[in-house]
This record gives C-alpha cells, sequence and structure tokens, in this order.
C-alpha cells in the first residue's frame, strides 16, 4: 500500500512540474510572436549565464576551456522536428521529400514514422524549415545552454552515464526501430525540460566549426565564427558512442551532408 | 653433461629464453627483411613513372558551366598530371585495404575521437565498409594512432599503378566489374563495398580498390603545377603548401577558399574519369562531408639498413644485459647509439647499463 502511495505522489509530482513548467514555457512563448504554422511546442530559456564547454580533464581540445557565457532569452523547440511536421511543410511549399530511410516507398507513404524525429536532411533544408516556421535554426551556445543547463551538467540529465538512463545510442541500424519517437523517455530531458538532447538524432546548428572556437568566442551570445566550412552538429545520433551524447561535444558536417541519423529542432 | 638437479625449472626457463631470444634476434643479425605488418604490402625501393602526358584534356572542354560545376571536371583539372617523369622511391608498406568502420571503432573507443560524418548513415557504416565522413585531419590522426602515417601522393601513385604504369590498378583497360564506381546515377541503390571486395581489381602489388569505392587522402598538398614545377624526383613529400583554390566542385568547396590536400582513386560515385592511378583530385582538408566517398589508407616507412643494425646492437646489449655482461652490453649500445644518437629508449638502455657497472 505504502509503495503504491509512493507511486502516485511521484506521479503526481512529476505531472505537477511539468505541467506548471509547460504552463510557463507556453504562455511566454506565446508571447514572442504567434507561430502558426508549426505547431512544436516551445520552451523559454531565460536570459543568464551559464557553464559552456569542458574542464580540462573533460571532454576533448575543442571544447575547452570551460567558460561563463552569457545569453539572452530564446525560444526552443522542446522536441526534434519529426517527420510528421517536416513533410507538412514539404508538401506545403511542393519540394520533394527526403530520402526514405526505412524503405523504397515515398517517406509520406511509410506508415509508424510520423512521430520519428526526421532525418536525411541537409544544413540547408533544417533552415528552410525554421524558417518556413517563422523561426530559426539555434546557435550553438543556445542549443548547449538549453540542453545542459545553466551548471554545466556533463549530460541533459546530469552527471550519470548514459548507459544507466534509456537513451537511444551506440546502436546498429534496425529500419523504422532505429530512431525512437521524440519525446519517448521525458526522464532524460534537460534541467529546461527540452527532450532527446543526448542521441536519438543528432541536429545542425546556426554556427559555423571552428576547433579553436571555443577558446576565442565573445562572452556574450556567442553566435559562431564569421565563415567556415563545417556546420556544427551536436547531440550525438543512435549510432554514437557515449562520448559524443555530452552537449558539449562538437560533430560538425559540410552543409550537403545528409545521414539517417542527423536532423535539427528550431529555436526563435 | 649432468643436470643440475636443484634448479630444473631454471635450466628450463634458460632455454626458453635463449630461443625466444634466437628467434628474434638470430634474423635480425642474418639481416633478413623484417616481416611485413598484418594486412600491408611491401614496396620495394625503385623508380616509377608518376604522371601522364595528356594531349587534351579528358573532358571539360565541351561541357557547360553548369555541367562542369556538377561534375568537378574543369579543364585546369585534369591538366594538372602531366609531364610524367620518373621517381624514386624508399621502400615503403602501403595498407592492403582502405581503412575500415571496424578499425576506425577501435580508434574511436581508444582515443575517444569524435565519430565521423557518415558514421550513422546505414547504408555506409557497416563493420567491412571502408570509413566514411573522416576528414584529412582525421585521416592523419588514424594513421599516426596505428604507428603509420598516410602514403605521399607519390607513394599511392606508385602503389596503384604497378612497374608497368598502368592506368588502372589491373591494367590498361576500363572494366566495370573490377571496381566500384560510377554507380551514383543508376537509380538502383549502391555505396561503398567491403574494402577486401574486387580482388580481381587489386594492383600488381596487392593493394585492394586503389580505383573506386572510396576516395583516399594522402599527406601532400594539392597544386596543379607541381609536377611541372618540382625538381624533387626522390621521395617527393608534395608541395610545401597548397594553392589557395575556391572550388572542387561541389557547391561545399565554392564558398570556402583555401588550402587544398591531394584526394586520389575515385569513389563508388565518382565517374570512371576520376578512377584512374594518375589521376589528381582534391578537397579542403577541413571537409569531412565529401560526397558519400572519402576515406583514405594509410603507410609506413621501411627501417633503413643502418636503423636495423642499430636495433640489432641494441638487441644484442639487452640479452648481454640479461647475462649480466655489463661492458659488453655498454659497447653494443655504444654502437646502436651510432646511428641513432637521439634514439629514447636506446640512451635509457645505456643508463641502465651504466648504473649497473656503477653499482
Amino acid at each position: 500500500m505504502k509503495f503504491v502511495t509512493i507511486i502516485l505522489n511521484f506521479i503526481f509530482l512529476t505531472c505537477l512540474i511539468s505541467v506548471s513548467c509547460n504552463l510557463q514555457a507556453t504562455v511566454r512563448a506565446n508571447s514572442l510572436k504567434p507561430v502558426t504554422k508549426d505547431p512544436v511546442e516551445m520552451t523559454v530559456i531565460p536570459a543568464g549565464e551559464f557553464l559552456m564547454g569542458s574542464k580540462q580533464a573533460e571532454g576533448r581540445p575543442d571544447e575547452r576551456p570551460q567558460r561563463k557565457v552569457y545569453l539572452d532569452s530564446y525560444a526552443i523547440d522542446i522536441h526534434e522536428v519529426t517527420n510528421q511536421h517536416y513533410l507538412k511543410f514539404i508538401h506545403a511549399i511542393g519540394h520533394k521529400e527526403p530520402p526514405n530511410p526505412y524503405g523504397d516507398k515515398l517517406l509520406s507513404e511509410e506508415s509508424g514514422v510520423g512521430n520519428l524525429p526526421v532525418v536525411q536532411v541537409t544544413w540547408y533544408d533544417a533552415v528552410d524549415y525554421c524558417r518556413w516556421a517563422g523561426k530559426r535554426l539555434p546557435t550553438e551556445a543556445e542549443w548547449e545552454k538549453a540542453a545542459r543547463g545553466n551548471q554545466g551538467a556533463l549530460y541533459p540529465w546530469g552527471s550519470q552515464s548514459p548507459q544507466t538512463k534509456p537513451v537511444n545510442y551506440a546502436r546498429n541500424w534496425e529500419g523504422s526501430k532505429t530512431l525512437w519517437p521524440v519525446g519517448t523517455h521525458p526522464e532524460t530531458s534537460s534541467p529546461y525540460g527540452v527532450h532527446d538532447m543526448a542521441g536519438n538524432a543528432r541536429e545542425w546548428m546556426q554556427d559555423w566549426y571552428a576547433p579553436d572556437y571555443y577558446a576565442n568566442a565573445p562572452a556574450k551570445n556567442p553566435s559562431g565564427p564569421k565563415t567556415g566550412i563545417l556546420k556544427v552538429i551536436k547531440g550525438g545520433s543512435w549510432h554514437s558512442f557515449k562520448s559524443d551524447l555530452r552537449p558539449a561535444a562538437r560533430g560538425k558536417g559540410g552543409f550537403a551532408l545528409k545521414t539517417d541519423g542527423i536532423g535539427f529542432r528550431c529555436a526563435k | 653433461m649432468k643436470w643440475d638437479t636443484d634448479k630444473p625449472m631454471i635450466n628450463f626457463l634458460f632455454f626458453l629464453l635463449l630461443t625466444v631470444f634466437v628467434e628474434t634476434y638470430l634474423p635480425l643479425s642474418a639481416k633478413a627483411e623484417p616481416p611485413v605488418p598484418e594486412n600491408m604490402v611491401l614496396i620495394n625501393a625503385g623508380g616509377f613513372m608518376r604522371g601522364i602526358d595528356k594531349e587534351k584534356p579528358i573532358k571539360g572542354k565541351n561541357m557547360s558551366s553548369a555541367q562542369k560545376f556538377k561534375h568537378a571536371a574543369s579543364q585546369k583539372a585534369f591538366a594538372d598530371e602531366g609531364p610524367a617523369g620518373m621517381i624514386y622511391l624508399s621502400a615503403y608498406y602501403l595498407d592492403t585495404y582502405e581503412v575500415s568502420n571496424t578499425q576506425y571503432t577501435e580508434f574511436i573507443k581508444a582515443t575517444d575521437y569524435p565519430a565521423p560524418a557518415y558514421w550513422d548513415h546505414h547504408e555506409l557504416n557497416k563493420p567491412d565498409q571502408p570509413v566514411t565522413g573522416v576528414n584529412w585531419y582525421d585521416a592523419n590522426a588514424y594513421c599516426h594512432w596505428a604507428n603509420k602515417r598516410l602514403p605521399t601522393e607519390a607513394e599511392w601513385e606508385k602503389a596503384a599503378r604497378g612497374p608497368a604504369g598502368s592506368i588502372y590498378p589491373w591494367g590498361n583497360v576500363l572494366e566495370y566489374d573490377r571496381a566500384n564506381f560510377a554507380r551514383g546515377k543508376t537509380g538502383q541503390k549502391f555505396a561503398t563495398v567491403p574494402v577486401d571486395s574486387h580482388p580481381e581489381g587489386k594492383s600488381y602489388y596487392g593493394v585492394y580498390n586503389m580505383a573506386g569505392n572510396v576516395f583516399e587522402w594522402v599527406q601532400d598538398w594539392y597544386d596543379p603545377n607541381y609536377y611541372k614545377t618540382s625538381k624533387e624526383v626522390r621521395n617527393p613529400q608534395g608541395p610545401l603548401s597548397g594553392i589557395e583554390l575556391g572550388a572542387t566542385g561541389t557547391y561545399i568547396d565554392r564558398l570556402a577558399a583555401g588550402k587544398k590536400k591531394v584526394i586520389r582513386g575515385g569513389s563508388w560515385f565518382a565517374p570512371s574519369q576520376s578512377i584512374t592511378t594518375t589521376h589528381r583530385f582534391w578537397n579542403d582538408p577541413m571537409n569531412n562531408s565529401y560526397g558519400v566517398g572519402l576515406g583514405f589508407r594509410c603507410a609506413r616507412s621501411v627501417e633503413s639498413d643502418a636503423q636495423m643494425q642499430s636495433r640489432h646492437f641494441y638487441m644484442e646489449a639487452l640479452i648481454q644485459m640479461g647475462a649480466e655482461k655489463y661492458k659488453e652490453a655498454l659497447s653494443s649500445i655504444n654502437k646502436a647509439l651510432e646511428d641513432n644518437p637521439d634514439n629514447k629508449e636506446y640512451r635509457s638502455l645505456k643508463m641502465m647499463i651504466k648504473k649497473q657497472i656503477n653499482l
């Protein structure tokens, strides 16, 4: 009996917290600008400092040093953009569908994949979608803050290894079972309630990649180097090893790159 | 002879050690060739014909600018393969196969290196397929981790052409079954093939997939005039720096002018013109997303006679140390240091021997 009560209490509290957060977020997001074309829920990350990058013994050379970075307030999608949402955009503007990694049919004819994050999209595709939705891609700093909170957590959920959590990483291809529907495991979301920031699909960033950017970036609203040939990709995917899942880890790719593991979400 | 019955075990150990020493030491003293490292081929010292003299560029003359943009086959792109000339290379080893996803996984796990760009592309990420989505720095880092290095452009070309200077690794006639190339536009699903595919297309030296499958990074900077201007005919290392180029024809590089590294061998996607053994192409060393097929293989220098001689004296010193013959050991290690005065291993052994003598 006691056990059931504890469970119920836990569920009640979780609901309470998430509802209040979501309410808050919705209210603030709505107060920005009405988003009509893209129904993805956003959350507002309040203005302030956060710890960006990795400490000396942690991570890789291009993530160091760890610094305090200030960001103005912004909103970010709490989920990766799904096939369903992306296809709505494709059909609205009459573009060709992205390749269907799950079979020979058109992606829109494939069943059971609507809530999976869209993959096989280039950086340009991601930019176009966000623009259409009245949004933009997040900067690397915005994404990192949304993913790890302001205290420099190693992973979105804290410091525990992803092995102890239901995280979609280090797996091999299993067709439409490879990627998970967005938001499948809320317990792995970030301190700001943003889902799937580690594993599942990697995500395109607005910023150009430069290996020395973390050492040289401005301490306020950094938005990436002026030019480059690679864009930053963050978050790791279903095939990544655990080190690539860390919000501080910096993936990279040319903007014609598309794989079965790169998607995106938008910011505003 | 009577065995010392008190120490049969020690005797046994002594013989075991002796056997091990003889096994490792005798072949060296007999100056036999060291064994070729696993999955590498030995390419002996000697000359080869580098480059090709062409009267006209293969293609590009009749192309519209839109086509050139798409195919990256400008006249300039193909004028870089001449003039042909004899080049001498010291002996070296080259990987028999392109570096596979399995091998690259070991590297990532051992060094916490980030995954390459096409890591989560399921048509390209199977264990036996060549790793793709690596930039020049990644390839270079892998080879050093593996105690190897990237081949020079000349080393790559010699290994592909063989002594007859053939146009394709297998000969002078283009045969579609011998390599994985020009598969990009058929509408069917094609991709890279396992690194040990197409044994019928291997080069004279036994190196696989030097035509097609994936383009391969080599060590050298790219300069289209290098063959014309370079005076280097022994072990050329490429130009000291690349020339600034704006395009490889892919729109990624159109936007990023900069110095480029040479890539070789064509890919599963690339047209037949790009799989000849002399074909030179280039890419930004940072670009890890070229097409869907850019990987690499590694090379290793063969130790010179002097280095082998040094090693021989070093091992002799080790054995004499073991036998507590310190004076002899000191004389041996001094001989080893004659040709290799900076070798840390040798120097620390000398310190140890001196300590023993002074005890």
